[in-house]
């Protein structure tokens, strides 16, 4: 059965059976005809179509869906079947005396997940263990309580067990991998039966009046729409995974005490589990001073890229010949296509020692910087606001310049007397964007601007080390997750929370300004 | 021009052929805008030059390595001490540190070495008799050679030097002490010249000498001072030093000038092919990789600042009579495209970082151009004006400048969620997840390219396919779609060198944590859902190495193969739509 019956092999088939209804269809939609193809209200080739459709969509569909549910069906499976009066779970006498309700609660939540995740491991070796062949269903029947050997046996077989395992997880994951091994082949025998019906049911409906263009124009717009929903269901799922851990956090930690805090040292504690001698977090975690060294960077970034990109797009846009321009637009190109990675390493092995040279390691006592960040940053951002503020500025009617021209101003007059005023909203706009470029980038700073992990007030020296929004989130996410169980971890979904609103916020306010701009001139 | 208007009668005439002062100096002000905007372009392009030039400059010799070519022996004594004939389980239990490492790799290093003629031992020796006899020379003591010479090893003269310093000191911690009498200090001295004359140093000698008539004559102070103006004691005292160096240059030390990388290559291949032991085979084997900075110049090894970390002056000699004699060649470094990351950067690569980011690329190719083409087709044909469909595109706007960073977080959170469902292990890090999330961020920038060429398909084409009774679905795909393809192909790629570049997302789904190994023995079976890696996630690796030759070479190394792999895709970008554009 089983072997019949899993997600590959029914694939296969549905997709068989999908390509055979397309030619049954068209041959059935040409015999309906009864010779006359213009009698038939949609082509042959449509109705071919419908029926391959109908055959595949809704069966495919559920198989995704299958896949990603029986996961988290067993889950609540397994949990029904693991009580808290499993002896495995009840707390010693002593415990239950010395420990507070609340502690009591802790200990036995966190038993009974290492039980769940004990038991859940110790199915999938058993399966493991069958498939290879190494024992029938009724010997794994017959398995009792000889633990110690049973897991040599599994771990000698290649299969990963964990360290303890009792007689009521050895029941329990038996239990588990019964209803796994239900759920592995009902799905595909609903998916298969979905398909089945589908290609009959469709085939059947063939006739010569039958509208299967319409039907499969419905299945393509419907496609269509759901590729479009596909922004806002990103959107969603970003704001759904840094919102509820977040969420958590603030809860756990007090939103003013993150907000206003002035202090950075992660302590390691467990969420819901304060260390601290008043039932507070051992853990420091302020938003301040993070978010002080992202602003300033960004501030010495803008310093850096808005004049020069300003300046270079005035030039590129109303004086360069267009010879110049011809060769000065690719490189601009060249620099805005350079990942922010090799910007990294260029502030790293070049700037930063290069600084360090020029000020003197009295003031600057290692080539990270905030300034070794923001000089490159900003280096990386005039072409941003170069090409921005150049459509702005072209977009700025030919008449004014023209009127002013007339009139006998000079060239420069005419931009910064009337043109720069008139672009100055779209201006704004392209510096609020590069403002949220530079806030939200993370190679550059995680590479030049310092690795401290633990950070205490503001550093005001230009040339200090600093500690940014996007280095911890590198720095805590990267490598082994550890999942939702450290507060530091859901301190660092705050971080992003706070992140994606303030550039959220800014490039809303870009796109008003702009938008508010071109009304002005259309 | 506005002295006219503002002039009365009393006004200045003027002419329209000839400038007026107050022009010349109104233009000579808005000179200033446009020699800023060009001083501005000047430091941008010259910032590009010297990024390009850092990159380059340190990547392009950082794709070269040094070797040496050893007659690599399998020597039966290593491989089988009890004796006997060599089975494989013998050869697998063989250390590979010790075994190989020091033993087969040293061992035939030494051979290979003395086999072209070179004295190892003399070297090193040379090297440092010529060191002890500069600073013998430096102090006024001549004829050290001739006196090394006469004691035979090098080791020796360091004994006799040592104790001829010795002698010097005792004189003057004599003449120095108060309470000493004229005959004590006469005697040391004496003693002093004695051994110095005995060193072979007859001139010095009779140099030391004369300060005993000193001490006798004028009292000790000045005998002191006469003594202290001879520098003999530090210059026999540092030629002892160095003349100790050649006796510690022992089989450790020379092991230390090669990286044995392929050591478990060797032992496997042992292994299976018992016939080699007792065979020769002709091997490269990669320079320590801080000694490469010395043979590329980029360490003079004159001081103890330009001296490759881990080495001293007796590598450097011998290094150099290697490379005399052709020992040492610089070789394009191939197994740099096809090796896996490691720490040691003798052998690190980029194989599965190239793996990884082709195996990224199709994901985004496949991904980004169904939902983007899809989503854009609706949005630009199908959907009416109304709340909804404001609403997408606001949504797309907003995705398209979101920090990439957030959809790494995006990527950790569905990791964690999958985990707890029980897929997350086996999708963390793997191309299959990689390509997701860098398509997610790259689909707003596909969906506006997209949009874009759709828009410039002339409305009449339209007209003309619903005229003739096509249905909107036969006219978007049939007409509009095929005419808007090189747009779309060309926004497409450029959105695919976007995602080739991104890094911070890919870090967060665990993408630098593997070597990466997997995906090369496995390519085609299982490439996208094994652990992997990409070029920038590769490039970060490096850029945390601890060597600084890692650091700074190949980083940027791995940085040229990137850039290259996007200025072609760029290129193939711009001829797409030079050739197939149209213009309506």
């Amino acid at each position: 059965m089983s072997a019949i019956f899993n997600v590959p092999t029914v694939l296969l088939i549905v997709t068989v059976l999908a390509v055979a209804g397309y030619f049954l269809g068209r041959s059935r939609a040409i015999a309906a005809s009864g010779g006359d193809r213009r009698s038939l209200h949609s082509l042959p080739k449509q109705h071919g179509w419908h029926v391959a459709l109908a055959t595949f969509i809704p069966s495919v569909l559920l198989l995704l869906v299958w896949v990603f549910l029986s996961g988290l069906v067993s889950n609540i499976y397994v949990g029904s079947l693991v009580s808290d009066d499993l002896p495995d779970l009840r707390l010693t006498a002593e415990q239950r005396e010395t420990l507070t309700e609340e502690e009591q609660a802790i200990r036995l939540d966190s038993s009974r997940r290492l039980f769940i995740s004990g038991a859940q491991t110790l199915a999938t070796a058993i399966e493991g263990y069958v498939r290879n062949g190494s024992a029938t269903e009724a010997q794994v029947e017959a398995w009792r309580a000889d633990l110690a050997p049973l897991r040599e046996r599994l771990r000698a077989d290649g299969q990963v067990v964990s360290t303890t395992v009792s007689q009521g997880m050895l029941n329990v994951a038996r239990d588990l991998r019964t209803f796994r091994n239900r759920m592995a082949v009902a799905g595909p025998l609903i998916a298969l039966g979905l398909a089945v019906g589908g290609f009959a049911l469709s085939l059947m409906a063939i006739n010569r009046d039958f509208r299967a263009r319409i039907s499969v124009e419905r299945w393509i717009r419907g496609f269509l729409v759901f590729a479009s929903t596909m922004a806002i269901l990103t959107t969603v799922a970003i704001l759904a995974s840094i919102t509820l851990p977040s969420l958590t956090f603030f809860r756990e930690y007090g939103f003013f005490n993150f907000l206003f805090g002035l202090e950075w040292a992660p302590a390691g504690d467990t969420v819901g589990a304060p260390e601290g001698p008043n039932g507070e977090y051992e853990s420091a975690l302020g938003f301040l001073p993070l978010i002080w060294g992202t602003l300033y960077i960004a501030f010495v970034a803008l310093l850096v890229a808005v004049p020069l990109g300003l300046f270079a797009a005035i030039y590129l846009s109303e004086f360069a010949s267009p010879r110049v321009r011809s060769l000065v637009k690719p490189a601009l190109e060249i620099l805005a296509g350079v990942p922010t990675i090799v910007y990294g390493i260029f502030a790293l092995v070049t700037i930063g020692p290069f600084l360090q040279a020029v000020v003197g390691s009295t003031i600057m006592p290692n080539t990270v910087s905030v300034m070794t960040a923001g000089v490159v940053m900003g280096m990386m951002l005039v072409p941003f606001v170069s090409s921005l503020s150049d459509d702005v500025i072209n977009a700025v009617p030919q008449a004014m310049r023209d009127g002013s021209l007339g009139l006998g101003a000079t060239p420069s007059e005419t931009v910064t007397k009337v043109i720069l005023p008139a672009a100055l909203p779209g201006i704004v706009g392209a510096i609020v964007l590069a403002a949220s470029r530079a806030i939200g980038e993370t190679m550059i700073v995680v590479l030049a601007a310092g690795a401290l992990s633990n950070v205490t007030g503001l550093e005001a020296n230009p040339f200090g080390a600093v500690v940014t929004v996007t280095t911890r989130i590198v720095a805590v996410l990267t490598g082994e997750g550890s999942g939702f169980d450290s507060i530091d971890v859901l301190a660092i979904f705050a971080l992003a929370f706070t992140l994606f609103f303030i550039t959220l916020g800014l490039n809303l306010l870009a796109q008003r300004i702009v938008a508010k701009y071109r009304e002005q001139y259309e | 021009m506005t002295d006219m208007t503002a002039g009365g009668p009393a006004a200045p005439k003027s002419s329209l052929f000839v400038q007026s002062d107050n022009v010349r100096r109104r233009r000579q002000r808005g000179a200033a805008l446009r020699y800023l905007g060009m001083a501005a372009i000047t430091l941008v392009l010259f910032f590009l030059g010297v990024l390009l030039f850092s990159i380059f400059s340190r990547g392009l010799p950082a794709l070269f390595q040094y070797q040496a070519e050893i007659e690599l022996y399998y020597d039966p004594a290593i491989l089988n001490a009890d004796g006997g004939a060599v089975t494989a389980e013998e050869v697998n239990d063989v250390s590979l540190r010790s075994g190989f490492e020091q033993g087969l790799f040293t061992v035939s290093l030494r051979n290979t070495i003395e086999d072209a003629g070179i004295d190892i031992e003399g070297t090193v020796a040379g090297v440092w008799i010529d060191r002890a006899v500069g600073a013998l020379d430096a102090a006024g003591l001549s004829g050290g050679a001739e006196a090394i010479a006469a004691t035979g090893a090098p080791g020796d003269a360091a004994q006799v030097f040592g104790q001829t310093g010795n002698a010097l000191r005792t004189a003057r911690t004599v003449l120095a002490d108060e309470a000493a009498t004229t005959e004590d200090a006469v005697a040391a001295i004496t003693a002093a010249a004695e051994a110095l004359d005995a060193a072979g140093f007859a001139r010095a000698a009779d140099t030391v000498g004369v300060v005993a008539d000193i001490a006798t004559e004028e009292g000790l102070p000045e005998a002191a001072e006469a003594l202290a103006e001879s520098n003999y004691e530090q210059a026999l005292f540092d030629a002892a030093t160095a003349l100790r160096q050649p006796a510690q240059f022992d089989d450790g030390e020379l092991s230390a000038i090669i990286y044995a990388a392929n050591r478990r290559d060797v032992r496997d291949r042992v292994a299976a092919n018992l016939d080699l032991v007792g065979e020769t085979d002709r091997v490269g084997v990669p320079i320590a990789i801080s000694m490469t900075r010395y043979l590329s110049g980029e360490l003079t090894g004159e001081s103890q600042a330009q001296m490759p970390p881990g080495f001293n002056e007796s590598h450097l000699a011998l290094v150099d009579r290697m490379v005399e004699a052709g020992i040492i060649e610089r070789n394009f470094r191939w197994s740099f495209f096809t090796n896996v990351y490691s720490q040691s950067g003798e052998v690190a690569g980029i194989g599965p970082a190239l793996m990884g980011s082709a195996y990224m690329m199709l994901v985004v190719l496949v991904f980004s151009l169904i939902f983007g083409v899809a989503a854009s087709i609706y949005l630009e044909e199908f959907a009416p004006k109304n709340r909804f469909t404001d609403f997408i595109e606001i949504n797309i706007a907003n995705l398209a400048a979101v920090p990439s960073i957030v959809f790494g977080i995006l990527g950790a959170a569905i990791l964690f969620g999958l985990t707890s469902l029980g897929f997350g292990n086996s999708i963390r890090g793997t191309a299959l997840l990689g390509g997701i999330v860098l398509s997610l961020m790259t689909l707003p920038t596909i969906v506006i390219a997209t949009r874009a060429a759709l828009k410039a398909v002339p409305p009449s084409i339209r007209d003309a396919a619903l005229g003739v009774g096509a249905s909107k679905v036969q006219t978007a795909f049939h007409h509009t779609l095929p005419l808007a393809a090189p747009g779309i192909l060309t926004g497409t790629i450029i959105g695919i060198a976007q995602a080739l570049g991104e890094t911070a997302p890919l870090l967060l789904i665990g993408l630098s944590v593997s070597t990466g190994a997997d995906i090369l023995s496995s390519p085609f079976t299982g490439g996208l859902l094994e652990q992997a890696q990409s070029m920038p996630t590769v490039v970060y690796l490096f850029a945390q190495n601890e060597d600084a030759p890692v650091r700074e070479g190949l980083a940027q190394s791995a940085i040229i193969v990137m850039l290259l792999l996007l200025f072609a895709l760029n290129i193939l970008a711009i001829t797409l739509r030079r050739r197939f554009e149209r213009r309506w």
